[in-house]
């Protein structure tokens, strides 16, 4: 029987530079384009001015009026509020009438932020049915 | 006479740097990102929204219209000209779904009479499901 030597094969080392040539790439990839961030819709209702005065609700219910100013200061049905108190004076309001309607006015200096602020504290003072509108310089508030 | 002692000593071999853990840790990390992040759209118009604590189930709609904070209007990836190019967006998208939801994406430094302007126009055009897209704290 022929007995043929042969040279043992040396096994072949699988190059890993390219794989993590290339995970490296997704990474940056997945780094660059991800986003964590989450973005929830907020359901927002306008009224007109001109009709903000008839606006249909609850016989039994007044509607509330909120207006906001620029300076940090608001007026909630006619009385003046700072800012910092403004949460606690909602909370007192939604408990004696509470679901109670509102229309959120704001002057020009107001910033979106703000008015997001403000509904987040009618929001969780109870308050549901609120609609925003501009309020401007020419109604008088008649301050209690 | 100066004798000169030779010892031997075994050469030094070079370690060899293992690869097989960093490629680890990446692999993790790759796959953290690919299921904890969500891929982000390149927005044309870059704003900054309002950050918000209410707790809303609501989903964004797929009509965006982005305010940004020098009057641009975005509807869609287009650009409006005038509140008429706006107005015939939104028919536009009503025809093809009368109960279409439109989402502002205003930004948190922008006038809110600016954003209350559009979304009266927007409700005036014939919509009915507007909500304001913003950012949990």
């Amino acid at each position: 029987m022929a007995h043929i030597e042969r040279t043992p094969r040396n096994a072949r080392a699988i190059p890993l530079t390219p794989l993590i040539d290339v995970v490296f790439l997704l990474m940056v990839f997945f780094i660059l384009t991800t986003n964590f961030s989450e973005v929830e819709a907020l359901k927002l209702t306008t009224v007109r001015e001109e009709t903000q005065t008839t606006r249909k609700v609850d016989k039994s219910q007044q509607v509330q009026q909120l207006v906001l100013l620029g300076s940090g200061a608001a007026f909630l049905n006619n009385q003046l509020v700072y800012f910092g108190d403004l949460s606690q004076q909602l909370d007192v309001l939604y408990t004696k009438t509470p679901g109670a309607a509102m229309t959120l006015q704001s002057d020009d200096k107001v910033k979106v932020q703000m008015l997001v602020d403000v509904l987040d504290m009618v929001y969780l003072a109870g308050g549901r049915d609120v609609k925003v509108s501009r309020w401007k310089e020419s109604e008088t508030i008649k301050a209690q | 006479m100066a004798h000169r002692i030779d010892i031997d000593r075994n050469p030094k071999k070079p370690r060899e740097i293992s690869l097989v853990p960093m490629i680890n840790v990446i692999f993790l990390m790759l796959i953290f990102f690919v299921i904890a992040g969500k891929i982000q759209n390149i927005d044309i118009l870059p704003v900054d929204m309002p950050l918000s604590e209410q707790s809303s189930e609501m989903s964004l709609g797929k009509e965006i219209i982005t305010l940004g904070r020098h009057d641009e209007i975005l509807a869609g990836d287009k650009i409006m000209f005038s509140y008429g190019d706006l107005a015939t967006w939104i028919e536009e998208r009503l025809a093809e779904n009368p109960e279409s939801r439109f989402t502002i994406k205003a930004d948190a430094n922008m006038e809110a009479i600016k954003l209350i302007e559009v979304m009266q126009f927007i409700e005036d055009a014939g919509a009915d499901d507007v909500v304001l897209a913003a950012q949990k704290p």
